[in-house]
């Protein structure tokens, strides 16, 4: 057996991968990636569109990190009507209506309710403060928002 | 007999405006209600003492506040201290009547809070429960932000492992 023959047959010996990629799988794969791309960067305008700029400090007065942290995650439709950004008031304890204090989860809540909507202050473990205004009346009835809901239960709690 | 008063007048304002708050940060160390109290009488009789000028009133309770953790952190250290052996139950009944200026939802959480080693336990229940932000409680502690930060976010972990234990054993 010549050298040719041999490294003939190991050539031969390879086997067909199924996904290989072909001409077909190649077109494919561009339109998805082209696809993805054009949402990712959809994505990236309504961001920016949502998110505020920081007050002063760590302070935030934006519904664009409500979602960020756990336990606290929302969809962003229902955020956009109920819960509007507020300034940072430094509101203490005893001048909340409600409170809320989640160690496991790392923040805390602070409400009180003003009439026509409820004022929310939430301290997180890594230096954020965030103020937001709550409008109750907008709040649907199933909400997963936490913000919203809590918003709720001071109102609650005050009429009880 | 000017002094006297002068003295009498200054005293009392401190009882009313932090005895409550120091008796709760006294209770998050010591777990229970006498040494609690001690320490916060120690805690007065200190400021009393110290000629160094207060410079504002947060400075005045950002003083008291590590005063306070200090003397505790000495009576823990000492060896009178070390010899004795916390009740459980003792510090599950008392914790309940700890005195916050509002209600809280979740006993276990601050049961577990004040399980957790000092380093943690200090800055978690001045974040949590005294409403103290990061800025402050690395005044208070002589500590960097960052190192709050990350006593913080560590010392929330243990809470949460403490919480999950205690759950699983509840449904055992």
């Amino acid at each position: 057996m010549s050298v040719q023959e041999i490294g003939g047959k190991g050539k031969r010996s390879i086997p067909d991968y199924p996904n290989k990629r072909t001409q077909g799988h190649t077109e494919v794969f561009q339109e998805s990636l082209m696809q993805n791309l054009k949402y990712q960067g959809r994505a990236k305008d309504d961001r920016e569109k949502t998110e505020l700029t920081p007050c002063r400090g760590e302070e935030k007065t934006g519904v664009g990190m409500l979602g960020s942290m756990a336990g606290i995650r929302v969809s962003a439709v229902t955020r956009m009507d109920a819960v509007q950004a507020a300034e940072v008031r430094h509101m203490n304890y005893e001048e909340s209506d409600n409170i809320e204090i989640a160690v496991a989860e790392g923040y805390t809540l602070k409400g009180k309710w003003e009439g026509s909507h409820v004022y929310v202050e939430a301290k997180y473990d890594d230096g954020r403060l965030e103020a937001y205004r709550v409008d109750t009346g907008k709040v649907q009835e199933q909400t997963q928002h936490r913000i919203e809901q809590f918003a709720v239960e001071t109102v609650e709690k005050m009429q009880n | 007999m000017e002094q006297e008063f002068a003295r009498e007048q200054r005293w009392n304002y401190l009882v009313e405006e932090y005895q409550t708050m120091l008796y709760r940060v006294a209770f998050a160390n010591m777990k229970n209600r006498a040494d609690a109290e001690d320490v916060v009488q120690e805690a007065f009789l200190r400021y009393m003492k110290d000629e160094k000028p207060i410079l504002n009133k947060e400075h005045e309770k950002a003083w008291l506040i590590r005063t306070t953790i200090h003397i505790c952190m000495d009576i823990l250290k000492s060896s009178w201290h070390r010899k004795t052996v916390p009740l459980e139950e003792s510090l599950m009944a008392e914790s309940r009547e700890v005195y916050l200026p509002y209600q809280i939802r979740d006993d276990s959480t601050l049961e577990a809070v004040l399980k957790l080693p000092v380093h943690y336990r200090n800055p978690i229940y001045l974040f949590y429960y005294e409403d103290y932000s990061i800025h402050e409680i690395a005044g208070v502690l002589n500590e960097k932000e960052g190192t709050i930060k990350t006593r913080l976010r560590r010392g929330r972990e243990e809470v949460k492992k403490m919480l999950i234990k205690a759950n699983e054993s509840e449904m055992l």
